[in-house]
């Protein structure tokens, strides 16, 4: 079954080849045939996912079909809320919380009759770049288990990836989409900032999330985001994507003929693993022979990202994470002397150390004497990096880079501070990004990316699909978990 | 350089506890980060204005000034996640002395 791409399935759903009693039995086999290896999952919605694929299959019986996608199984990362399940954030702080509502993204796939089978492992709060700092257990990478999954959505693309579900939802912060996507082998979809509502979703750096796709294929990709997309007056940040440029019609067939990329000058400066490199230039050339125009691009500001990356998220974080207090929900340290002790002592007790150093590093940052020297100097510096790749866009259609500057790295090695600098760039713009496996090498895989202006996210998914047939990535290439 | 009495100010205004022994590793860490966006010092920002949101299209999300009712099952779900509560109120320690 999960050599299926979404669109067969859906097909053979409404054909009535299959059920989605099928698909969720066969799905359920194989998370208890090999999650226990590779712990993707924190956990399984086993009767409620059967329940409503019976539902499911009664709708496809009498033609009451909710959408293209009715019937298909969903993974969702622990930090996206559904009503009366519990959701962790892979943290010892919301052990047993139960969320009291759905988010805008839940909601709308329950509209669509898709089927959420499970929750899956995260980076503490969506802090972190391997899943390593996760509070419950350890996510591997299917392709060799001795590999970090990358992070922080690193359950979802393992779920995805080792053929546990078709898609699933994760949240991109910094790449955390995209990255684990890149080295799971999958494709990872972060859209334009506003294409999606953030409603529900607990907050790492709020300019920054946004909620997003990991598929087998960007077609599959495609399918679950229009069912997502959309405004939501819960989140004031989202816009109505159909007034901007959704209804642009563009020829599928010559698609990349003339269209303009650009490539970072900046490169260079990085220190790219050498197969990376090889393989992105080889990349390039399959494009040019498209007939697609490579011009090369200057962001000096690039030099800055990591840094602003983490002055600012980390601002953002120690503000978001003053909610966690332990008076309404989550963890509660009962011994102590007063009010401020209580929140003191549950913080300590409750969070990891990834987290409580973001905390002091952003509280640092914000305090009087830092703000204007730092905080607010990343925020005029992330300003000229929004307006240069505005002025970038004027003259290329998208950015194309390397995925990652490394191939997955082995648990207990480091990925260098740059490794993402690509990906992070979307997040500090706002901007639209996919990253797309190209190639296995020592059957690890490395990717893509490509990444466009403000809701040019039509156009975006439209160019990786064209790109994804012309370099013929064979998504029926499982990984064996071993 | 951040030392161990601004580390120790800063735990507190985010309502922190450190134990001893962590400290010397806080202070190690939060150095790397400190250094790593000096980097950022390079570049003057005259006149430049600050980023304060990335959407340009925001319009306020204005809603009626009117209370709603809320389900009792709703309200069960809220009071169930409370560490601590009495009857239909969260149970925290005195704010006031």
């Amino acid at each position: 079954m999960f050599f299926y791409k979404v669109k067969e399935l859906s097909n053979k759903i409404l054909f009535q080849d299959i059920s989605s009693l099928d698909i969720i039995n066969s799905c359920i086999k194989r998370i208890k045939k090999i999650d226990s290896k590779l712990g993707a999952f924190l956990k399984l919605n086993e009767h409620k996912a059967i329940h409503d694929a019976l539902n499911s299959n009664n709708r496809i019986t009498n033609g009451k079909r909710l959408s293209i996608l009715d019937g298909l199984p969903i993974a969702i990362k622990d930090n996206i809320m559904v009503k009366n399940e519990s959701m962790t954030s892979a943290s010892k702080y919301l052990k047993g919380y139960i969320s009291p509502y759905d988010a805008t993204v839940i909601k709308k796939l329950k509209k669509a009759g898709i089927i959420l089978l499970g929750r899956t492992n995260m980076d503490e709060f969506a802090m972190g770049c391997s899943t390593e700092t996760s509070a419950y257990q350890k996510t591997v990478n299917p392709w060799n288990i001795k590999y970090i999954p990358g992070g922080s959505s690193g359950g979802s693309a393992v779920s995805v990836s080792a053929g546990m579900v078709p898609f699933a939802l994760g949240s991109d912060t910094g790449g955390s989409i995209r990255q684990p996507a890149s080295f799971c082998g999958i494709v990872g979809y972060k859209p334009t900032y506003g294409l999606v509502s953030r409603y529900g979703i607990c907050a790492l750096a709020s300019s920054f999330d946004q909620i997003g796709i990991l598929a087998k294929t960007v077609e599959d990709t495609m399918l679950l985001i229009n069912i997502i997309k959309g405004i939501d007056y819960k989140d004031p940040t989202t816009c109505d994507y159909k007034e901007l440029n959704d209804n642009k019609h563009y020829n599928n067939k010559n698609l990349l003929k003339g269209l303009r990329i650009g490539i970072p000058k900046q490169l260079i400066n990085y220190r790219i693993d050498n197969v990376i490199l090889d393989s992105f230039n080889e990349s390039i050339k399959k494009l040019e022979l498209e007939g697609v125009k490579i011009l090369e691009i200057d962001i000096p500001e690039y030099k800055y990202v990591p840094a602003l990356y983490k002055v600012i998220m980390c601002a953002e974080v120690s503000a978001n994470i003053a909610t966690f207090d332990g008076m309404r929900y989550g963890y509660r340290a009962f011994e102590s002397i007063d009010l401020n002790d209580e929140y003191s002592k549950t913080r300590a007790e409750s969070l990891g150390y990834e987290v409580k150093k973001r905390i002091l590093f952003g509280t640092y940052v914000l305090s009087k004497k830092h703000y204007n020297d730092i905080f607010l100097h990343a925020q005029k510096i992330r300003t000229l990096l929004i307006e240069r790749l505005e002025k970038i866009y004027k003259k290329c259609d998208f950015i194309f880079s390397p995925a990652t500057m490394q191939m997955p790295v082995k648990f207990g090695e480091h990925l260098t501070e740059d490794c993402d600098v690509f990906l992070i760039a979307a997040n500090l713009a706002g901007l639209p990004g996919i990253t797309i496996p190209y190639k296995f090498v020592k059957n690890l895989p490395l990717g893509v990316h490509f990444m466009g202006s403000r809701f040019s996210d039509k156009l975006l998914l439209e160019v990786a699909n064209n790109f994804e047939k012309i370099i013929g990535f064979n998504i029926n290439k499982f990984p064996n978990c071993t | 350089m951040l030392e161990k009495i601004e580390l120790l100010t800063v735990a507190s205004f985010a309502r922190l506890h450190i134990d001893d022994k962590e400290v010397d590793g806080y202070i190690k860490d939060l150095n790397k980060i400190l250094s790593q966006a000096n980097i950022l010092q390079e570049l003057s920002t005259t006149d430049v204005v600050p980023t304060t949101h990335i959407v340009t299209k925001t319009a306020n999300a204005w809603r009626s000034d009117i209370s709603k009712p809320c389900s009792y099952d709703v309200i069960e779900l809220i009071l169930n996640n409370a560490p601590a509560k009495k009857e239909r109120f969260y149970k925290i320690k005195k704010v006031l002395k």
